[in-house]
């Protein structure tokens, strides 16, 4: 196996610790999601309106939206098109329960614990060259939270559904920019592997998943070992969607953390596009949770970086520059202010009027909607600048 | 999967939205400019019949908390009726159950909404007013 050289030194330690599973994640560095490039390449040869217009009838209509198509691109989304026999609807909601009755604190998980696990990646050399999170940060946290929001909704992931529709967009937009960064001379084959690489993508999506979970029980969220299942089963799904290879596709809570910890020892020290891109989506997360001002910005900007150090720990924090801080109380504090808010509301709603409702319109303010309607429009260049608004 | 629709009956001072479909990113903006275009600025008996909605996702939902506002504002509460298993998961999970009058038909929710133009809880009954179950 041909190991990028970035990778050599924390491969060879990772491998120290679990051999099998540090050489299934080097297998997959190499490897993007076969499915969605071969139909990107497909739709590539077509020009860019007539690649927009079946990306947008084929993702909203499946195969029979689409019969001029490729038959590629048609197989593509027939495949999308059918349910695994482990999701399970009905089991579905005790997961939406868990996460709208926490959501505020999922959001506070997500923003300062798993963004900054997640882009510590060499998956920042992707979105770094891109520019795709640093430029306009805040909107694609919004679009992050947005795609959340709907896969946690009661029959958010059927076929017709924003959630689905959102996971496969992701997948579209990943698919491309692996394309275009596959032609970019910025790209570094031999140091870095795939740009936006299986390995990447299904840490990604362990992280968001089982990580957010266990940072979210750290800040005080009370969840069943049913709701965690349940939880897990619904990012699975949406993950399935997202073109996680099937053989670095979670499959369960348990599963993704060791995903999570095999994909932490292997990938290199976060690089100075993770530093950027963590900072960026910290600052972005302080403009989101609507601090107008200046100061008012700079107050919950040092509150995230707080929180960020003390879930991921000092030494993640340190690499990633984290300002100095003192944590040991952070947690406990967090774990009783939530714990005292949703006792409240639960015997006292009238003392907290906005209870669930007032965490649902949290999540609403912190992400995207647009009044044309839902678009799959996938960027034109590997440059963020240079493309215009998705 | 039945296409989108939304319509407007007067019944005295009530307006009875009637929404069937699917209420998401692709209909929301369709559903918001017809309440702007159709719901007067003194509309405040509102009732919503969703007895043909068959999915709601964040962005319907989040016109439901637009219009929610709005009325709060005249501090009207609006009434809601024939909502299915989906749906009605939904509102529950997201806190909004409790914001609408559930009724059990359009004669029950029509009469919730004139009745509540009147009538608000007092300190004592907002202190303690828990999740109340649906009529229907």
């Amino acid at each position: 196996m041909i190991v990028p050289s970035a990778y050599t030194e924390s491969y060879a330690r990772a491998r120290a610790f679990d051999a099998a599973n540090a050489d299934l994640y080097m297998r997959h560095v190499h490897l993007g999601d076969p499915a969605a490039d071969d139909v990107v390449r497909t739709l590539h040869a077509l020009g860019s309106a007539r690649r927009g217009a079946i990306l947008q009838a084929g993702i909203e209509g499946g195969p029979m939206a689409i019969p001029d198509a490729p038959e590629n691109v048609r197989e593509f989304f027939a495949s999308m098109d059918k349910v695994p026999d482990w999701y399970d609807h009905d089991f579905a909601q005790l997961g939406s329960r868990a996460f709208y009755r926490n959501s505020n604190i999922f959001l506070g998980a997500f923003v300062a614990g798993v963004l900054t696990d997640g882009f510590s990646t060499l998956i920042s050399k992707s979105f770094g060259i891109t520019g795709m999170l640093i430029d306009k940060g805040a909107r694609r946290l919004q679009q992050n939270n947005r795609h959340v929001a709907e896969i946690f909704l009661p029959g958010g992931l059927a076929r017709q559904s924003d959630g689905w529709k959102l996971s496969v967009r992701i997948r579209m937009i990943h698919a491309q920019m692996r394309f275009l960064l596959s032609k970019a001379e910025e790209w570094e084959y031999d140091a870095w592997g795939s740009p936006l690489s299986a390995a990447h993508i299904a840490f990604g999506a362990a992280t968001f998943s089982a990580v957010l979970l266990k940072y979210a029980r750290t800040l005080g969220a009370k969840v069943t070992d049913d709701e965690s299942a349940a939880f897990m089963m619904i990012w699975r799904y949406s993950a399935s969607l997202m073109g996680i290879v099937p053989e670095m596709l979670f499959e369960n809570e348990k599963h993704a953390l060791e995903i999570n910890a095999i994909g932490s020892r292997c990938e290199p020290p976060p690089s100075i596009e993770s530093c950027q891109l963590v900072h960026a989506l910290i600052n972005g997360g302080a403009i989101l949770a609507g601090m107008e001002t200046p100061a008012d910005r700079r107050k919950m900007t040092k509150l995230i970086y707080r929180i960020s150090r003390a879930l991921v720990g000092d030494e993640l924090a340190d690499q990633l520059r984290f300002p100095p801080a003192v944590t040991f109380h952070v947690i406990p504090l967090w774990r009783i202010t939530n714990r005292s808010q949703e006792l409240l509301s639960k015997y006292l709603p009238a003392l907290m009027p906005k209870g669930h409702k007032g965490q649902f319109e949290m999540m609403l303010s912190v992400s995207l909607y647009e009044d044309e309607g839902m678009k799959y429009r996938v960027p034109e260049t590997h440059h963020n600048e240079k493309d215009p608004p998705r | 999967m039945k296409d989108f629709t939304v319509r407007l009956d007067r019944e005295g001072h009530a307006a009875v939205v009637v929404i069937a479909g699917r209420l998401d990113g692709n209909t929301s903006g369709t559903f918001s400019r017809f309440l702007v275009e159709h719901l007067a600025e003194d509309d405040v008996a509102i009732v919503l019949d969703v007895t043909g909605l068959e999915f709601i996702s964040s962005a319907g939902l989040r016109e439901f908390m637009a219009l929610l506002k709005r009325l709060d504002k005249k501090k009207a509460r609006p009434a809601i009726f024939g909502v299915g298993t989906t749906v009605g998961l939904a509102l529950e999970i997201v806190g909004f159950d409790v914001l609408f009058h559930r009724a059990k038909d359009r004669a029950s929710a029509i009469s919730a909404v004139s009745r509540s133009a009147t009538s608000t809880p007092g300190l004592i009954g907002r202190l303690f007013e828990r999740r109340k179950p649906a009529e229907s």
